[in-house]
């Protein structure tokens, strides 16, 4: 299914990543993932790019951007500027816009170069499409759920069968999408924060209790973990605090490294999915939105 | 913003819909052992290269131009090798697998196709690929 082709409203799904919000045709999977871009490709090839990043002042232009975009040398393909169809005019209400197309080699695409005055975030979308054939009535339909910024101070990341909302303080610093493991990395003011996802539970804790295998799965993890309920699921949590007395609390002050560690593991019998989130660093507890991050990371 | 910097997407696509629509057939010399845990262990034979076997031969070792190695495979791998029944493509397998294993399909296709890869370096199938699709397998 291309952008092109109609899609009905029930096989749609969300899409968000690292600040950048969607809904797209489930059929289109996430084939290539960087810290600002998605290449979403349907089973017939690539049907979607996003690019986005930080603009250089409020009311930039998305002309001067796509100016910009314009190859210096090598094969050139001209970047048209086209007036946005009216579907994606009134899906892009809020963004001072940016359509245009090309077209080389038995590739086309149509996008735009969208800038918000709001978050101040410029954003390239475009939608590949047989050439001489124009977007479709799902690329209208991908741009009318398009949001870069929330209200909240939440960040939405829902890619593949995983969906976390993370406090907007932390900063996505990597990602791994690996077969049977998933690992999204992220740094917050003197704090470090991983979330784990394994799969399958079945598999994984066939001849190993969740203890043993979280112990395992989750560097640094030692000593007896305490049992855990996260939402309906049951779940293990290892902590790790410095010591409070002494010549070593001074000492630990003085070192650098995480002094204060969080590692939770819990288990998604119904999905065979194995979640994690690991949280060290120097500043000290409570925590009081890891229970709600807990609870809110599920696989879909 | 390098954006429109030259993609192989249409080949590799194009390698990949062809891949996927192989079915994967196995060697008829693999015996399979069932373990007490459920998993499969393959003993299959495998050529001996000549410098090897006549090294062997000086050390004392019997004269065989055929030794027999053994694969043991976990329980992904178990099931994988039961799913291959010469009939199913490999779409079919990584569908049948996902199932199973209530995998993403795309991280189904990666353990598979990587599962099947390693099978074939070592003997253990063919792919059959479908007429007319021969073309596609040869790019990368």
């Amino acid at each position: 299914m291309s952008p092109v082709d109609p899609t009905p409203a029930a096989d749609w799904r969300e899409t968000a990543w690292n600040g950048v919000r969607l809904r797209v045709p489930a059929r289109w999977e996430p084939r290539e993932v960087g810290r600002r871009y998605l290449l979403l490709a349907s089973p017939d090839g690539p049907a979607m790019e996003l690019r986005w990043g930080p603009a250089a002042r409020k009311h930039a232009d998305p002309a001067d951007y796509l100016r910009r975009l314009q190859p210096r040398k090598g094969p050139r393909r001209l970047i048209r500027p086209i007036a946005l169809p009216a579907a994606w005019q009134k899906a892009l209400t809020g963004f001072a816009c940016q359509g245009f197309s090309w077209s080389a080699g038995g590739q086309a695409a149509s996008g735009a170069v969208l800038c918000c005055p709001v978050c101040r975030k410029a954003t390239l979308v475009q939608f590949f499409h047989p050439p001489g054939v124009g977007a479709g009535p799902t690329a209208a339909g991908v741009l009318s759920a398009f949001r870069d910024h929330g209200p909240a101070p939440i960040v939405v990341y829902a890619l593949f069968d995983i969906r976390a909302e993370v406090p907007a303080i932390f900063q996505l610093a990597g990602q791994r999408f690996e077969a049977g493991y998933f690992e999204l990395v992220f740094k917050g003011p003197r704090q470090r924060l991983v979330l784990h996802r394994w799969g399958p539970a079945g598999v994984l804790l066939q001849q190993t209790a969740l203890a043993t295998l979280g112990r395992r799965l989750l560097p640094g993890s030692d000593g007896r973990p305490e049992d855990l309920a996260i939402g309906p699921h049951q779940g293990l949590e290892w902590s790790q605090d410095p010591p409070q007395r002494g010549w070593r609390r001074w000492w630990g002050r003085l070192t650098p490294g995480e002094r204060y560690r969080r590692y939770r593991i819990w288990h998604l019998p119904q999905r065979n999915r194995l979640l994690g989130v690991s949280l060290e660093g120097r500043l000290a507890p409570p925590y009081p939105w890891l229970n709600a991050l807990c609870q809110a990371y599920e696989s879909l | 913003m390098k954006v429109f910097k030259r993609r192989k997407t249409a080949e590799t696509d194009a390698a990949r819909a062809a891949s996927l629509a192989c079915r994967p057939t196995k060697n008829p010399e693999v015996q399979e052992s069932p373990l007490d845990s459920g998993e499969l262990l393959l003993a299959y034979p495998v050529k001996v290269r000549p410098w090897f076997g006549s090294l062997a031969r000086r050390l004392g070792a019997p004269a065989t131009e055929v030794q027999t190695r053994r694969l043991q495979l976990d329980t992904l791998g178990t099931a994988a090798w039961r799913l291959l029944d010469g009939r199913r493509t490999v779409a079919g397998v990584v569908r049948a697998f996902a199932r199973e294993f209530q995998l993403h399909p795309r991280e189904a296709e990666v353990s598979v196709t990587r599962f099947l890869k390693e099978l074939g370096k070592r003997g253990l199938i063919g792919l059959k690929a479908p007429p007319g699709e021969l073309k596609g397998l040869g790019k990368k």
